[in-house]
């Protein structure tokens, strides 16, 4: 983990708990090495995010009590972090006790969002780039589906090209939009937060939702000026599109100030190393 | 007497759990305690072990927990406190039972006093 890294990991034990002085260089690599023990029994589990942070959180808190008892008893971190770890097991062992916990509805869920979600500790720009590029294939078979269903029930003209046009608007705009607003709203939730690169700024922050305002009018302009190829239709869609945007700009602040502290730390745990 | 370990606790670990529990509300730690405490120092369980078993419990429905209001002192990460329903007092009556049948029936068998 890089310096940086380790910062930010620092800082966000305050999200998680820990102690107001975690801070300083022993206690925050004691607390490192005993988040590397819980993650190692935790991530292998497949099981949705919600449930495996219930189940980070449970079991840190768990081994940190009993290294503060070790602690008072051998007066050595290491020592007490070698003890903590014997009484509290196996790491592997532990991974697959935890999954055979995991209800089945629970597993499949944790599947879907294997191939949609996020694969921590995957990077917010990779994510979007490879949801973007499923969207466009999905759409893209529909679009292809619907179209060739068309043509063979109506033969090739120009009302069927008029009627297809908002599909094909669709095609182009829906997954731009997505990655667009996906890209604004995680810049929007690391300034917040001020990890990941990003320092707190809520100037920053409101540009960003301007940003967001303004990527919709945009995009939404653009889509119905395509779709439906009318100057006046355009304008008449400005006042809706804006109001649509201050309304999802809102949303996505809300999100990201809701559940953004999760996902945070949803991120840092699973960049943890654990070969080291 | 020799200690008994994890292996041999497979099977029971959960009715063992609802029995502390009856003593009332506790987070993972008191429960280890408490059966230690109770089974005189000769229970030797891997605590983590503890959660997969709690975490199957409570999906059974059988206790039910709540997240602590406050980090407990300056000790890190919260904690869950662990509460029997009455769903798991009627699973560990008849866990109860089916023990006493269990010691019984072995008890005879093995010639060893019940």
């Amino acid at each position: 983990m890089s310096e940086r890294l380790e910062q930010q990991l620092q800082e966000l034990l305050g999200m998680v708990g820990g102690e107001q002085d975690a801070a300083a260089g022993e206690a925050a690599q004691t607390r490192l090495a005993q988040m590397k023990i819980v993650e190692r029994a935790v991530r292998p589990v497949l099981a949705t995010s919600g449930r495996k942070r219930k189940m980070r959180e449970e079991l840190l808190a768990h081994l940190t009590e009993i290294y503060h008892q070790e602690q008072s008893r051998l007066h050595d971190p290491v020592a007490a972090t070698e003890e903590a770890g014997r009484r509290f097991g196996d790491p592997v062992e532990l991974a697959g006790e935890l999954q055979s916990a995991v209800p089945f509805y629970d597993r499949m869920e944790a599947l879907l969002d294997r191939w949609f979600g996020r694969r921590a500790p995957e990077s917010a720009l990779r994510y979007l780039l490879r949801v973007t590029a499923q969207i466009y294939c999905a759409l893209f078979i529909v679009t292809a589906l619907a179209f060739a269903l068309c043509v063979d029930k109506l033969g090739w003209n120009t009302s069927l090209w008029i009627a297809m046009r908002p599909i094909f608007a669709i095609h182009v705009f829906l997954p731009v939009a997505f990655f667009l607003l996906g890209l604004l709203y995680f810049e929007t939730r690391n300034t917040m937060f001020g990890v990941f690169g990003q320092r707190k700024s809520r100037w920053k922050v409101l540009l960003f939702q301007a940003c967001f305002v303004i990527a919709i009018v945009v995009l939404g302009c653009s889509f119905t000026l395509i779709s439906e190829r009318s100057l006046q239709r355009t304008e008449q869609m400005l006042i809706p599109y804006f109001a649509i945007g201050i309304v999802s700009a809102i949303g996505a602040l809300l999100v990201a100030r809701f559940n953004g502290s999760n996902e945070i730390r949803d991120a840092m745990w699973a960049r943890l190393n654990l070969e080291t | 007497m020799q200690p008994i370990h994890g292996d041999k606790l497979r099977g029971h670990l959960e009715m063992l759990i609802l029995a502390t529990l009856e003593e009332g509300q506790a987070h993972g730690l008191e429960i280890i305690r408490r059966l230690e405490s109770c089974g005189c120092g000769l229970l030797r369980l891997k605590e983590g072990s503890l959660y997969p078993a709690l975490y199957r419990l409570e999906e059974a429905g059988e206790i039910a927990a709540i997240w602590e209001k406050e980090p407990h002192g300056r000790r890190g990460a919260r904690r869950r406190i662990y509460r029997l329903t009455p769903k798991g007092r009627r699973k560990l009556a008849r866990g109860r039972e089916e023990w006493q049948t269990f010691v019984v029936t072995l008890g005879g068998i093995l010639g060893a006093p019940a």
